[in-house]
């Protein structure tokens, strides 16, 4: 960190930030770069409505000091969203019916990417556990389980 | 005012932290937690923050003077993904939080944040392991067990880091006989739900048997006193005596180690239940020894 920029690539983009370095990178992304797809949930880590890839590994940005990703790659469900994978994933959750009030979805979009990156065919457990982290309540995670099976199903070679 | 320190080498981060005290912070996840602010704002820190995961010679697992040794920073889930790593710390890895957690918290922060439920203790107190920590001015190391107090606190100095967790070959070594049927290793994590559960209770239980004997046996308890519990005495009694024995021999000194056993009542979990459970898994993990086929 040179002259308290932090310089980090977001989507591909790269970018120079100068603020306070202990803001959350969830804040970063949904106010000052107006990235609203992670979604600010519980603060704490527990449901995972903030999911995001650092560096290709899924994790929350809302326990994440802005100042500490120096150097280091972002991808939100905006910037999967341009991608072959990502639109594999998002039509799979819409035509699995995983889709209810859509709160936790980018998150479990973004869960769900980071499992197929690593584990292109999973079984049912590998999914349940890859989507350990992230809440929601209204699906009661059937559907979701299904629109991942799916994704990985459809997508095959994608990843 | 809060200063944030981003060093850029491990001898950078030990000068930082003689000079400023300030508070190290690799994964975050429990430091962001505790210092939560309102949704939006920055959270609270209650002096300086130190990032420690950009450091690379934080980042390793390798084997020396005969300890398997993770690095300071390393992330749960890269120590899950390395196959030297023992079962015993493995299986409680695994049900710590959940992948996106395990993405960013290290195994030395879990440590060093001292909960008395912190699910990696009671594996790490049960291999006997060791944590080095460093300063400017040299090293030490320390069993985990002794390096924490209470609940939160520990003896790391003000100018000091977690450099690596270090466990011993020796038990890496004697685990390794499972497969020849010789050792017996539990590990049990109680919650309400299967991830990101803040536990109730978690044990951890590592037996080695030969010739119809308990060449080894070692027990800890998490969550059911100010720190993590190893019944140390009640070991000494049953290394030694023969497998047939094993239940006899724990019904009559079982009274005398209840009272390691001392959990509080909290929102997660009440004494009663905490310690009813803790006694049964000790019970179940004995007499699956003496069932051995080898036994």
């Amino acid at each position: 960190m040179k002259d308290n920029k932090i310089e980090f690539r977001v989507n591909g983009e790269t970018r120079i930030y100068e603020g306070d370095p202990l803001r959350r990178l969830l804040d970063v992304l949904r106010e000052d770069l107006g990235l609203t797809g992670p979604k600010d949930g519980c603060g704490e880590g527990e449901c995972g409505a903030c999911s995001i890839l650092l560096d290709g590994e899924v994790v929350n940005s809302c326990l994440i000091p802005v100042g500490t990703i120096q150097g280091q790659e972002v991808l939100t469900v905006e910037g999967l969203n341009e991608t072959d994978q990502g639109k594999c994933i998002v039509e799979a959750y819409a035509d699995a019916g995983a889709v209810q009030c859509g709160f936790c979805i980018p998150g479990m979009v973004m869960a769900t990417e980071a499992l197929l990156r690593k584990n292109p065919s999973p079984d049912e457990a590998a999914v349940r556990k890859a989507i350990s982290g992230n809440l929601c309540r209204c699906t009661g995670y059937d559907q979701i389980v299904d629109a991942v099976l799916m994704a990985a199903d459809r997508g095959k070679g994608l990843w | 005012m809060v200063e944030f320190y981003y060093p850029e080498t491990l001898n950078e981060a030990l000068e930082l932290r003689s000079r400023t005290g300030a508070l190290p912070l690799t994964g975050g996840t429990d430091l962001m937690v505790r210092y939560e602010n309102w949704s939006s704002l920055p959270p609270r820190f209650p002096g300086s923050i130190m990032a420690l995961k950009q450091l690379n010679e934080l980042h390793y697992i390798r084997e020396e003077d005969d300890c398997l040794c993770i690095g300071g920073a390393t992330a749960m889930n890269r120590i899950l993904e390395d196959p030297r790593i023992p079962e015993a710390l493995a299986l409680a890895l695994d049900e710590i939080a959940a992948p996106s957690l395990r993405n960013l918290a290290s195994l030395a922060g879990n440590i060093q944040n001292a909960s008395p439920a912190a699910d990696s203790l009671p594996p790490l107190i049960v291999m006997d392991a060791s944590v080095r920590l460093v300063s400017s001015a040299g090293s030490r190391d320390l069993p985990v067990q002794e390096f924490i107090t209470a609940p939160g606190r520990t003896v790391l100095q003000q100018d000091e880091l977690i450099e690596s967790v270090r466990i011993p070959l020796s038990f890496v070594r004697q685990a390794d006989a499972r497969q020849a049927e010789k050792s017996t290793i539990v590990y049990r994590k109680v919650g309400t739900r299967k991830a990101n559960a803040l536990s109730k209770l978690s044990v951890c239980f590592f037996a080695h048997c030969e010739d119809g004997e308990v060449k080894d046996i070692r027990m800890a308890l998490g969550a059911v006193a100010a720190t993590v519990v190893r019944l140390q005495k009640a070991e000494e009694k049953l290394k030694g005596i023969s497998c047939g024995e094993l239940e006899t021999v724990w019904k009559s000194v079982k009274r005398d180690f209840e009272k390691a056993v001392r959990p509080i009542d909290d929102q997660r979990s009440t004494a009663f239940y905490r310690k009813r459970t803790a006694l049964r898994l000790l019970d179940d993990f004995i007499s699956r020894l003496q069932d051995q086929p080898s036994a």
